[in-house]
């Protein structure tokens, strides 16, 4: 009976998200009549513009969001399983804070040594941006990697996190402070989150890093399901506690900065997908967990693109702006009724 | 009894400042005297006694940005302007924010009485970057952060400042002593209007006939170009800008570029739209609508050139334009042109750079551009 449910509410949040995924195709600021839409996929002689804005634009923005999603609700569960804290998400290890400070080095130092405005250093800007944000929360992983093998104590380890994050967040604060009003400008929009910046052209290295970071998260379950027993019990078991909370850093951390390299710190999604998760399957099981994040979260980041393109709205909201204000009251709503 | 002291002294300053003689004058003198700004929209100047009278308006409200009075620092001070904001000319010291203001007075060989200059970082003009290192121009710091110490022992008399509503004008007027005068030049829509501004240096420094010169021929250049576009029977399409991270920031259609578009002949894209503020639009509505479009106008703010190649990388999207397959791209290269210091006084040359590029048989066939030159590089 349990798993009739399971399969069905797989099934539907599956369902679900290829409607979205369809939706995002469909649905812009520039309006697609429905038969133009039709004659786009079947490929028939109509308007060229068409095609370019769904297979070129909206096709790879879809196709982020999706990846971008499911990448954070899973390091966001890893996260809270690991530290067994559930307002814990990947940004609470100073992960995206140290992403920011790679960013801000990039468009905000190289800005004030040379004197040129803006962060378009040319064209390899766009390149050098998702590369400084992998490098600054790569660094601040190993940082983070270090303290974990040294230490056992999980609370220990989040208060470290934050105090990294905090760290991080001061430097590039002051480099803001020196900085020109365009590079500061370039560097507020960055930390706004967009899944715009993919495109065709990066989508290949963008989605092989993800998929194989989620396709690693699928071997942790089981020992994600040991540590929910505690850390006592889950050494008596023979688990590993340093070699384990490493690896599960690794891959959570791996994820966080491959998607905010490419879109910016992105918040919400973590933290919030898997309550949702746990609430919709009442299970703390990691082997179905893990794949119902995932999935939700993709259907949250594609219900965000959508919003943040609304038709007849000319203009793109920044994604964080969506992905707290839809998220943060379904979120309520879920606790509130869980609580009941 | 404090308070009946208060209501009385309150009765009297408002009986003296209604009834007293000066004041009805002083009205008489503005509604008789003529605006001497023709073309911008938030300044007014008229004549006053043997100086000037001067109204800044905000651009945001109706409200007066602030009432200033120009004297000559030879003359007495007439009684009425003794408790009024007074600027004594020729202006002595002066901070400038930005470099629309300092261009000026380096143009008019007034440069000395510039003490101080914000933003330096910003300028690639080496006769302020000489003045600087002689230590004869102080770096001021930025807008958001100002070096209020240096500011102080500047003693400067003026400070020039750009009306932000960050600018805590109060506060540093206070400080340093100076009269605030809030420069509102890059508000001004109208091209003219903009470089009209330069009206104001010549009234600091008492240089009037000479920028009163210089800003006719302005005009005079302007008009006879635009005159010339006015009834081209082809009129090219044209959108602006590059966008980041998805998001065009485009120029509204009211906007001082949409206004040029205008008069070199051009229909912009977005010249329906009436704001004069940039739009945030999605990049699939800018496909979509100006995929056609003629010309595309881009400004570069790095040092390096761009390239059709250089534009591809940074996008794909970029190739699908029609005006990036006709190679119809005018780029402007912001810091080697010189641009924020110099175009806004020379709104001729920016009119003539996209006319040769619209309507090249309008224009000398041996024209160099200025600012905007057709991007010709591939690689």
């Amino acid at each position: 009976m349990k798993n009739r449910k399971i399969v069905f509410g797989i099934l539907g949040i599956i369902i679900l998200g290829s409607i979205l995924f369809i939706l995002n195709l469909f649905v812009g600021s520039v309006t697609v009549p429905l038969d133009d839409i039709f004659k786009v996929l079947l490929k028939e002689n109509t308007d060229n513009t068409l095609n370019v804005i769904i297979f070129n634009y909206r096709l790879p923005q879809a196709l982020t969001a999706l990846l971008a999603g499911a990448a954070l609700a899973v390091a966001g569960l890893l996260m809270q399983t690991l530290f067994r804290n559930p307002l814990a998400d990947p940004s609470m290890l100073g992960i995206s804070s140290g992403a920011s400070l790679g960013v801000g080095i990039v468009i905000l130092l190289t800005g004030a040594i040379s004197g040129t405005a803006v962060s378009s250093f040319g064209w390899w800007s766009t390149i050098g941006v998702s590369l400084a944000a992998f490098i600054g929360a790569v660094m601040v992983l190993f940082v983070m990697l270090a303290f974990s093998s040294r230490m056992k104590d999980m609370t220990t380890l989040i208060i470290i996190g934050l105090m990294i994050a905090y760290l991080a967040g001061s430097i590039t604060d002051i480099l803001k402070f020196f900085s020109l009003k365009e590079d500061i400008h370039a560097f507020v929009i960055w930390g706004m989150g967009s899944f715009s910046g993919v495109g065709t052209s990066k989508m290949p290295i963008f989605a092989t890093s993800i998929i194989i970071g989620l396709f690693f998260t699928f071997f942790l379950s089981k020992n994600l399901n040991i540590l929910l027993l505690g850390e006592m019990y889950a050494e008596n078991l023979g688990l590993n506690i340093r070699k384990n909370s490493v690896i599960i850093i690794l891959v959570s951390g791996y994820l966080t900065a491959i998607v905010t390299a490419y879109c910016g710190p992105i918040a919400f999604v973590g933290l919030a997908m898997p309550h949702i998760a746990r609430f919709l399957f009442k299970s703390s099981d990691h082997r179905l967990l893990i794949p119902a994040t995932m999935l939700i979260g993709m259907d949250m980041a594609l219900i965000c693109n959508l919003i943040a393109r609304m038709p007849g709205f000319d203009g793109n909201l920044p994604v964080n702006a969506v992905t707290a204000f839809i998220g943060a009251p379904i979120v309520i709503s879920v606790i509130l009724k869980s609580r009941k | 009894m404090k308070n009946l002291l208060f209501i009385c002294l309150s009765i009297s300053c408002i009986l003296f400042s209604c009834g007293g003689p000066s004041n009805k004058d002083q009205n008489a003198t503005l509604a008789k005297s003529e605006n001497l700004m023709e073309y911008t929209s938030y300044i007014d100047i008229t004549n006053y006694k043997s100086g000037y009278y001067i109204n800044v308006s905000c651009p945001w409200n109706d409200k007066s940005l602030g009432e200033f009075y120009l004297y000559p620092d030879t003359l007495q001070l007439p009684d009425e302007l003794e408790t009024k904001l007074v600027i004594r000319t020729p202006v002595k010291n002066v901070i400038a924010y930005s470099s629309t203001q300092w261009s000026v007075f380096l143009e008019l060989g007034e440069i000395s009485r510039v003490k101080g200059i914000l933003e330096s970082d910003y300028t690639d003009n080496p006769e302020i970057k000489r003045l600087l290192a002689e230590k004869k121009i102080e770096d001021v710091g930025i807008e958001t952060s100002l070096k209020t110490e240096i500011a102080i022992n500047l003693h400067p008399d003026v400070i020039l400042y750009t009306p932000y509503s960050t600018v805590p004008k109060t506060e540093i007027g206070d400080l340093t002593g100076a009269v605030m005068f809030p420069f509102a030049d890059y508000l001004e829509n109208h091209p003219l209007g903009r470089a009209e501004w330069l009206k104001l240096i010549g009234y600091l420094t008492c240089r009037e006939k000479d920028t009163d010169q210089w800003f006719n021929d302005i005009v005079t250049r302007y008009d006879s170009l635009k005159y010339i576009c006015q009834n081209v029977e082809n009129r090219p399409t044209v959108f602006s800008d590059l966008p980041f991270e998805g998001q065009w920031y485009l120029p509204g259609g009211a906007s001082y570029i949409a206004q040029i578009f205008h008069d070199a002949g051009a229909d912009y894209i977005w010249k329906d739209n009436n704001s004069t503020a940039s739009l945030p639009v999605d990049a699939e509505t800018v496909l979509s609508k100006a995929r056609d479009a003629d010309f595309w106008r881009i400004m570069n703010s790095t040092n390096t050139e761009y390239s059709y190649n250089r534009l591809a990388v940074e996008n794909e999207l970029y190739t699908y334009f029609k005006a990036y397959q006709n190679r119809n791209i005018l780029v402007c290269d912001i810091r080697r042109s010189g641009y924020f210091e110099k175009s806004e006084y020379e709104p001729d040359l920016l009119l003539k750079d996209f006319v040769f590029a619209f309507h090249p048989e309008l224009v000398e066939t041996d024209y160099q551009p200025h600012y905007f030159y057709k991007l010709t590089n591939e690689k």
